[in-house]
């Protein structure tokens, strides 16, 4: 158990190296880099424009992206990678594991927002999504099933990353701009797999969203509760309710068995989904949480809280 | 307007029902309470709705004529008068109290008392009348103040000025402490005010005050001009000589040191020792001038060290320092720290040191010492060897290695002797035929064993008589041996009598009383001759033929030796066998006050000996005796039960022992091989393959290069010197330790924190408490246990997490890594369960419990938290007792019905059968293992590697402890078939799941440890066949690669510890494979900045599988003794029922 002081505010996302050796902390204007194993600070990017979330690509390259997108290697300083517009604002980014494709979801203006997927290499965008009238607070991406999700306000939808680009377009162009009601899905609903995307959730705010590892659940934090969807049938699988304020992060641990979710509570609740039960409770007193990750070897998980960054072990649930 | 409203109830409700606006009640207002009756008077307008709402709660405007005198009010609220609080806050972690004086003396007396007292977190302000600006109340803000300050701020009728304290129950509302009001919830006072409340409705609202330190108010003054004082130097350093003074503990003797007649007495015990106490012994020979000495000193072992009745002096460690003896019933004096002892006395580590007391008294002694490899195991220069020839066999021992001198005795001229007399022992003395029957003829007298300290010049006798008992007594062990019938079959009672009498007659005084104890434990109704027998043979090998007052007084003042220990209790049981024999009787009155006068008034310190010195005697005579003193105290059958609760906490922390409890022939003839010394050569080649194994686990995972192994590897040798400490090889085991403490300092701080120190200081601990022969299973020395107090929360979570999962460091006890963090539990009820594992007593448990059963009983949803509290109940039912595991049993079961939750029952079950193994419960555990059979039967799928290692694991030892082996065949055959189902092949059970099975790493992992229970519980049984086939299947699974390291690391843990039953030999080539071929798993957890847990979880498996408590007995005996334990256990509990019974208390 360690508890690493960030500093600044509060930190806001989180981000472990596929090694698991190494974690990367930011708080909007600065970058921490942690061995958490041993507390130690590693490094402190320096980058100049606003850093609101980040991903590990490779072990040791970081995407720092914000105002615009940089990317960090220990040997080298932050480099800009891409430059938005101005007025844009990176609400989340994620990579496929392989690293090859970057999806980033972005705000602009708080009406309008959208998400494209680029290739790290090439840099070409190969995808791209815009939804209006709502703003996106996180996405995720399951590769190999090239579903993306984003949760954002008064919807949760998941997209076919590679769907035809015609029809992603019509398809976006049926969700009204307003957001959409509970009785507008089922005419923009459609099938993941015949391209475009659909429409999961509506009428709540969804803060966080990520896929199960074996991409058939998905987890939203939607208000006060944890929802757990079924991702291929669209259907509702359960609803988790043990957050006494709104829940702000929810993350799978990479065996897929434990659901993490954490918010203004200043709790991280462990829920078993298969046999719908708390696996653990844990409160260590340093404010509300603001995002959760768990290592990629499923050993430590941590989650960001307004004073501190805690990381602690998993372990099963008789010894925790 | 003046508002009359009929009683407090209106006027309450009136004011939370917002029947009044908050601007108007919250403002200032004049009103009284006049005989029930609330009349308020206020300003302000108030609005058509709430005037109808007052009405109809009964209030109605009145004239101002018709209102008694009213008093000014801050708001309508102040009107309520305030209540008790009954439980304030106590001022512990973090409290703010606030007090307030009436004069800045009163204020400079109350800081200064509460700086005394240790509180210095202070604050202080003043407060001003607002027309005067001179400070008139003096307020003094305290965090945690003494409790002694706050009870005098609560005393009635004293002082007048006496401090106020108060208490913030609202952002600043302060109310005095005992005190709350019923409306505080809403009472909010004016931003930059503060608002101070007192009972019975004295509010004060004052300007919000700026607190300074105590110290920026106070202005010390000296009382006089200091002098100040040149620092010199003494003339000379103080010279204290150390003298040797009678005192100390009873510790007893592990050194004992021969300077006359040294090798006879060698001779004498070698020649009369079992070869089981031979082991226990290590010896070395010293020579000073022409002067010899020979000091035999107890190997490290987990039993209490063995007695030795020879003549020399009987030494016991000092301070626990493992090189430093003092003799029995002395210290060292003045008493000094240990290490200034150590530095004095023994600063080389690598000699043994022993203080002789010198004759010209003055209670001066002269350190003597020798180094520690000149101690040899005396098993090494025993060779027993055939009398063929008749004779007496005089080259026992090469004369090259053992060429004493020949001495005189003194001690033994100074004793009385103490051979019973030919007539009191002629009854036991009658030797039994071969057959079993009692033999006619019985020894003469030259014939006569004689005592191990008796001279050289009568030596013990070697006629043929002697061989001729002793012939005897091998005939009726093997007679014994070959009965195929349960130990408390009634032909085994003739022969305990038989070898009872042979071993008297042949002086194995250990052996005799093993065999009297049985003899009298299977029948205690033909007790008549028996216990004076037994007595009589006691009296031969004891100091003393009769107890007195004054040689008890002495036994429960100093040391006893077992032989006296042991007459006690024979005393005792044949003096209760008179004293019923003469009620029974009842028409000798005399006789029967004659019989209770004799031991009435020595009764009760007869019962503080035997419960002094109670943990060196069979269990068995512990309970005849305890029995006894019951009987002659006249029935007091609480103290049997408090007797029965030792024994059975006695049993459950490690069962019945080798050398007490057992006799030697079953020792020797049950055991199929020294597992100790196969283990012991080999530990030094081990310690290599682990280091190796643990450097593989960094090799391989390349990205993992930077992961430092050192204290890794550090850590496992500790565990490692822990083995050699069981297995008694104290001088590699001391130095191993040494040369890892070496390292560790090597290290260096920051490095070498807090965490390494406390973790090697435990392990220290217990390696000490090995080698003195103390029993780990005790918690760590309150020293050590306070340097945790005072570490981090994220240092301590580092050290317990390892205390959580070595059974080195914590046996029995399981630490919660996370317990110092709030919220760690779900709610209240678990934080409160995990408060319940702090030491109490019965009663204090109970009451904290009964509320939480009550609370989870009476919960809307009551599953989870009644299992929980059930579970934490069952698991601390050694605690609460009989009585009260029994009520909560059938609560239990009723839960069980309603539980679906599958690791809910797998608790219940565990702990419950735990208890109904504890308190020898049959009928609860048949109940059990029938549902562990269902439970098993309804979640084949989904039980988890933990859920079947908590059924299984309890289900075999309780059921084994509770001899239904039944209900254990049918669990066992049950997951056979299971695991037989489940196999592709449809044959032998196996772990491997069908191809159409989800292959999932958590199913395969739980099936695989399903099977490494079978296998333990075949290889216990004796089916090594099945068990190796098992066994085989594991060890392959384990090799494959792809699993997830935290379930290697377990699956390793469970295969490594279900070796522990099988042949050492089995054991020992299992686990080398093992450490060659499996990959060491390496763990990204956030204690590997200090080692590599999972790593140090399989080496402690490793460590105890091949020395630990139990692997050091063959498994044959285990199951002897298992066997055993379950007599004694049933015959425990039946007395005690029997007398609670009679006494009217069931």
């Amino acid at each position: 158990m360690l508890l690493l002081d960030h500093g600044g505010a509060g930190p806001s996302c989180l981000s472990f190296s596929p090694d698991s050796r190494m974690l990367a902390v930011c708080d909007g204007s600065r970058v921490s880099v942690w061995n958490h194993l041993t507390g130690d600070l590693l490094h402190q990017p320096r980058v100049r424009h606003t850093v609101s979330c980040l991903v590990f690509t490779t072990p040791r390259n970081l995407v720092l992206a914000g105002g615009a997108i940089s990317r960090w290697t220990p040997s080298r300083a932050a480099t800009p990678w891409w430059s938005w517009p101005m007025g844009l604002t990176v609400a989340a980014v994620c990579a496929s594991p392989s690293g090859r494709n970057l999806y980033v979801a972005a705000n602009r203006h708080r009406d309008d927002c959208g998400m494209v997927v680029r290739s790290s290499s090439s840099g070409s965008v190969s995808r791209q999504l815009f939804l209006r009238g709502t703003a996106v607070f996180d996405a995720t991406v399951h590769a190999p099933t090239n579903r993306v999700a984003v949760a954002a306000s008064g919807m949760l939808l998941q997209w076919n990353a590679m769907a035809p680009k015609d029809s992603l377009r019509s398809w976006t162009q049926r969700i009204p701009a307003d957001q959409p009601s509970r009785s507008s899905i089922p005419s923009i609903a459609r099938l993941v797999g015949d391209g475009g995307g659909e429409i999961l959730g509506v009428e709540r705010e969804f803060r966080s969203v990520v896929y199960s590892p074996d991409g058939r659940l998905l987890a939203a934090a939607a208000g006060e509760s944890v929802e757990v969807w079924d991702a291929h049938d669209a259907r509702r699988f359960e609803t988790l309710a043990h957050h006494d304020a709104e829940v702000r992060a929810v993350a799978w641990s990479p065996d897929g068995r434990w659901l993490a979710s954490g918010g203004d509570d200043e709790t991280v609740v462990l829920h078993d989904v298969a046999r719908r039960r708390i696996v653990a409770r844990y409160n260590w007193g340093v404010g509300r949480v603001r995002a959760i990750a768990f290592a990629p070897d499923g050993m430590t998980v941590a989650a960001a809280c307004d004073q501190s960054v805690a990381v602690w072990d998993v372990e099963e649930p008789s010894s925790c | 307007m003046i508002v009359l409203f009929a009683d407090q109830n209106a006027f309450q409700l009136a004011l939370t029902s917002a029947a009044i606006p908050a601007v108007v009640s919250g403002a200032r207002a004049r009103g009284v309470i006049d005989d029930g009756r609330v009349f308020i008077e206020f300003d302000a307008r108030l609005p058509k709705d709430a005037k109808s709402a007052l009405a109809s709660l009964g209030a109605k405007s009145i004239a101002r004529q018709a209102a008694p005198e009213l008093h000014p009010l801050l708001c309508w609220h102040q009107l309520l008068p305030m209540r008790v609080d009954r439980e304030p806050p106590t001022p512990t972690d973090g409290v703010v109290i606030l007090f307030e004086v009436s004069a800045a003396e009163r204020l400079v007396e109350l800081c200064g008392e509460m700086l005394r007292l240790g509180a210095d977190r202070l604050a202080t302000a003043a407060l001003a009348a607002d027309d005067t600006h001179q400070p008139t109340r003096f307020l003094l803000r305290a965090v945690d103040p003494p409790y002694y300050t706050l009870l005098r701020t609560e005393a009635v009728g004293g002082d007048a000025q006496r401090p106020i304290a108060y208490v913030q129950q609202r952002p600043r509302v302060w109310v005095e402490r005992g005190f709350t009001h019923p409306l505080i919830h809403v009472i909010e006072p004016p931003a930059g005010r503060m608002l101070l409340l007192r009972a019975p409705g004295d509010w004060r609202l004052v300007g919000e005050p700026v607190f300074r330190d105590v110290y920026a108010d106070i202005e010390v003054r000296l009382p006089a001009e200091a002098t100040p004082w040149r620092p010199a130097q003494l003339d000379a350093r103080l010279q204290v000589t150390l003298r040797l003074t009678r005192g100390g503990d009873d510790a007893p003797a592990t050194l004992w040191v021969m300077h006359d007649g040294a090798e006879q007495q060698v001779e004498r015990l070698v020649e009369h020792a079992d070869s089981a106490l031979v082991d226990r012994l290590a010896f070395a020979v010293g020579t000073r001038g022409r002067r010899r000495v020979v000091v035999l000193r107890a190997r490290p072992s987990q039993h209490p060290p063995p007695v030795l009745v020879v003549r020399g002096t009987a030494m016991r460690s000092y301070l626990k320092l493992p090189n430093l003896f003092v003799p029995c019933g002395f210290r060292v004096e003045p008493p000094l720290r240990r290490d200034v002892i150590a530095r004095t006395l023994s600063s080389d580590a690598e000699r043994i040191t022993w203080l002789v007391p010198r004759e010209d008294g003055e209670a001066a002694f002269v350190p003597e010492s020798l180094p520690d490899i000149a101690f040899r195991p005396l098993s090494d220069w025993v060779d027993y060897v055939i009398d063929q020839e008749q004779v007496v066999l005089d080259e026992w021992v090469q004369s090259t290695r053992f060429d004493f001198a020949p001495f005189v005795s003194h001690q033994q001229v100074e004793r009385a002797p103490t051979t019973a007399a030919p007539a009191e022992v002629a009854n036991p003395n009658d030797p039994p035929a071969t057959d079993g029957r009692v033999a006619q003829d019985s020894p003469s007298p030259e014939a006569a064993p004689q005592p191990a300290d008796i001279v050289p010049e009568s030596p013990p006798p070697r006629s043929r008589k002697r061989r001729e008992l002793v012939t005897r007594l091998q005939a009726i062990e093997q007679q014994y041996l070959e009965l195929d019938a349960p130990l408390d079959d009634k032909r085994r009672a003739a022969m305990w009598r038989d070898m009872a009498r042979l071993n008297t007659m042949l002086e194995v005084a250990r052996d005799a009383t093993i065999c009297w104890s049985n003899l009298l434990w299977e029948h205690p109704s033909a007790a008549d001759n028996i216990s004076s027998a037994w007595l009589a043979s006691e009296r031969r090998a004891a100091s003393t033929e009769t107890i007195s007052r004054r040689q008890l007084e002495q036994m429960n003042s100093g040391h006893v030796a077992p032989e006296d220990a042991v007459h006690l209790a024979a005393t005792l049981v044949e003096a209760a066998h008179n004293e019923a024999a003469h009620n029974e009787a009842a028409h000798n009155e005399a006789a029967h006050n004659e019989a209770a006068d004799g031991w009435g008034d020595r009764v009760h310190l007869a019962a503080a000996v035997l419960q002094r010195h109670e943990a060196m005697l069979p269990v068995r005579v512990v309970w005849l005796a305890w029995q006894a003193v019951t009987i002659l105290s006249g029935g007091d059958v609480l103290t049997l039960a408090r007797t029965r609760d030792r024994l059975l906490e006695r049993l459950h922390q490690g069962g019945l022992e080798l050398d007490i409890d057992m006799p030697s022939f079953l020792r020797t003839n049950l055991s199929q091989g020294d597992r100790g010394r196969s283990v012991r050569g080999e530990f030094v080649h081990l310690r290599r393959m682990v280091h190796r194994w643990i450097e593989s686990g960094a090799a391989t995972a390349a990205s993992m290069s930077a992961i430092n192994t050192t204290p890794t590897r550090h850590y496992a040798d500790l565990m490692l010197a822990y083995g050699l400490a069981v297995l008694g090889e104290s001088a590699a085991c001391q130095q191993l330790v040494a040369q890892v403490e070496r390292e560790f300092h090597a290290m260096k701080t920051p490095r070498f924190d807090q965490v390494h120190r406390w973790l090697v200081a435990a392990f220290d601990e217990r390696i000490r408490s090995v080698l003195a022969g103390v029993a780990t299973t005790t918690p760590f020395s309150q020293q050590l246990l306070a340097t945790l107090d005072g570490m981090s929360r994220e240092t301590r979570y580092k050290i317990d997490r390892l205390r959580l999962h070595s059974f080195i460091l914590e046996p029995h006890q399981r630490i919660d890594p996370y317990r110092r963090w709030d919220g760690r539990y779900d709610d209240l009820v678990r934080r409160q369960l995990a408060d319940l594992y702090e030491p109490c007593d019965r009663e204090q448990l109970q009451q904290q419990l009964n509320p939480l059963l009550q609370q989870a009983v009476e919960a809307k949803s009551p599953g989870a938290n009644e299992s929980w509290v059930l579970a934490t109940a069952l698991e601390l039912a050694p605690r609460l007792g009989e009585k009260y595991t029994r009520e909560i049993l059938p609560q239990a079961m009723s839960l069980l019905d309603r539980l679906a939750d599958l690791d809910q029952r797998a608790r219940i079950l565990e702990k419950g059968m735990l208890a109904a193994a504890h308190f020898d419960l049959p009928e609860v555990g048949r109940e059990l293992s029938a549902r562990i059979v269902q439970t098993f039967r309804a979640h084949q799928e989904d039980a988890s590697d933990n859920t079947v290692r908590s059924l299984l694991g309890p289900a075999l030892r309780g059921l084994r402890k509770l001899g239904l082996r039944d209900e254990l065949n049918g669990i066992m055959n049950h997951i056979a078939r299971m695991l037989r189902s489940a196999s592709p092949a449809g044959g032998a059970p196996s772990g491997r799941l069908a191809e159409d099975d989800l292959p999932t790493q958590d199913r395969r992992l739980a099936r695989l440890s399903m099977l490494l229970h079978l296998a333990a519980s075949w290889l216990y049984f004796g089916q090594h066949t099945s068990a190796r086939q098992a066994l085989d299947e594991v060890r392959d699974a384990l090799f494959q690669t792809g699993w997830e390291k935290a379930r290697a690391a377990r699956l390793a843990r469970a295969y490594i510890e279900a070796l522990a039953e099988a042949p050492i030999e089995e054991s020992l080539v299992r686990i080398r494979d093992f450490l060659q071929r499996a990959p060491a798993p390496i763990d990204t957890y956030t204690t590997s900045s200090h080692y590599a847990r999972l790593q140090l979880d399989v080496i402690d498996a490793v460590v105890r599988t091949l020395a630990g408590d139990s692997a050091a007995i063959d498994p044959a005996i285990r199951r002897w003794l298992d066997e055993d334990e379950l007599l004694v256990r049933r015959r425990i509990h039946r007395d005690t029922r029997a007398a609670l019974a009679a006494a009217g208390m069931t």
